[in-house]
């Protein structure tokens, strides 16, 4: 699942994830929409952004989180969030892509969190 | 009316509010490391504004402000300008100076090659990240610092649009970095030229054909 608020950046990650054959990328605008799809659609991983509106993504993995404690999440982060980053860690998050990211960054984080796609 | 200079659509305008973002963001954590202070920054505001509009926008044409200054050249051409109100440019002269606050009253020769320096690194982290998302080369010129009116400072700084283009991108980015009080706001400015150069990166970003 991708949570942004950001429709240009879940277009631009959901490319490079179904270049890489994964499937079946459902999409969610915010995080409050993200915990009700992660109920709903128990995703194999979580990918969000930190700054979103109606509920932050910091927010939203502590529910995730609450909801399956061996959810995995990797979140999308700018430089300068280390102190929210040491948060996450806290919360076990898998992994971090940090803006402005590139497709090689965005393909390696997946991998070692997922292992490679199945075709 | 700014539709009929040029009309991005809604997805232009998210990625272009995005990208902005990022080159923002990487240079308030800059900032943030200069003055060794945590920086809140707001969401930022991206509009296509007419230049007259921008000291209004700025915070009133007579307000006092400094401003920091630097070209944008390369793919591209554009302003990028770092305003902060008066009482935060001392706070911050003194803060990057290790002096104790309060102690600067006016802007000095020397203050003002601190913020001119400060403003480099800014520029430079900023345009950095949007160079390396959008796949563009972006670089800045060598920062000017000046204190003066509003209205004087963007006269200044618009002068080399007026004759492109009525039109802006003007990203507005708040920051604040607290208990200082230090306030400031980010202007990317870019003609329609540019605009349209920024919107077929991301086109070509998204995979999708260069718009016409």
């Amino acid at each position: 699942m991708l949570a942004d608020d950001s429709t240009f950046m879940r277009l631009i990650i959901k490319n490079i994830l179904t270049d890489c054959g994964y499937k079946d990328i459902i999409e969610a605008e915010n995080g409050r929409e993200a915990i009700e799809r992660f109920e709903f659609d128990k995703p194999d991983l979580i990918i969000m952004d930190i700054i979103m509106p109606a509920l932050n993504g910091l927010e939203a993995l502590k529910r995730i989180i609450m909801i399956d404690k061996k959810a995995k999440v990797v979140m999308i982060t700018a430089v300068g969030q280390e102190s929210i980053m040491k948060e996450c860690d806290a919360l076990g998050v898998k992994g971090y892509i940090t803006k402005p990211f590139n497709e090689k960054q965005i393909k390696q984080t997946i991998k070692k969190v997922l292992g490679p796609a199945k075709k | 009316m700014v539709e009929k200079a040029y009309k991005l659509t809604w997805l232009e305008r998210d990625a272009l509010r995005e990208i902005t973002s990022m080159g923002a963001g990487n240079a308030t954590t800059a900032l943030s490391k200069l003055m060794k202070r945590r920086i809140d920054v707001t969401i930022p505001q991206l509009n296509l504004v007419n230049i007259q509009t921008v000291p209004e926008i700025m915070g009133g044409p007579e307000k006092l402000a400094t401003a920091i200054h630097s070209l944008i050249s390369g793919d591209t051409e554009g302003s990028l300008v770092v305003l902060f109100d008066k009482a935060s440019s001392l706070l911050i002269t003194d803060i990057l100076q290790g002096k104790e606050i309060g102690t600067t009253k006016t802007l000095t020769a020397e203050d003002n090659k601190v913020l001119q320096d400060m403003g480099d690194i800014l520029s430079k982290s900023c345009l950095d990240a949007l160079s390396e998302f959008l796949d563009l080369k972006l670089m800045s010129g060598e920062p000017g610092v000046a204190t003066d009116m509003i209205k004087s400072l963007m006269d200044t700084v618009l002068i080399q649009f007026a004759k492109k283009s009525d039109y802006a991108l003007l990203l507005e980015v708040e920051f604040d970095a607290p208990p200082t009080k230090v306030k400031g706001h980010f202007f990317l400015i870019f003609d329609l030229t540019t605009i349209e150069t920024i919107v077929n990166a991301i086109s070509k970003k998204l995979g999708r054909k260069k718009r016409i």
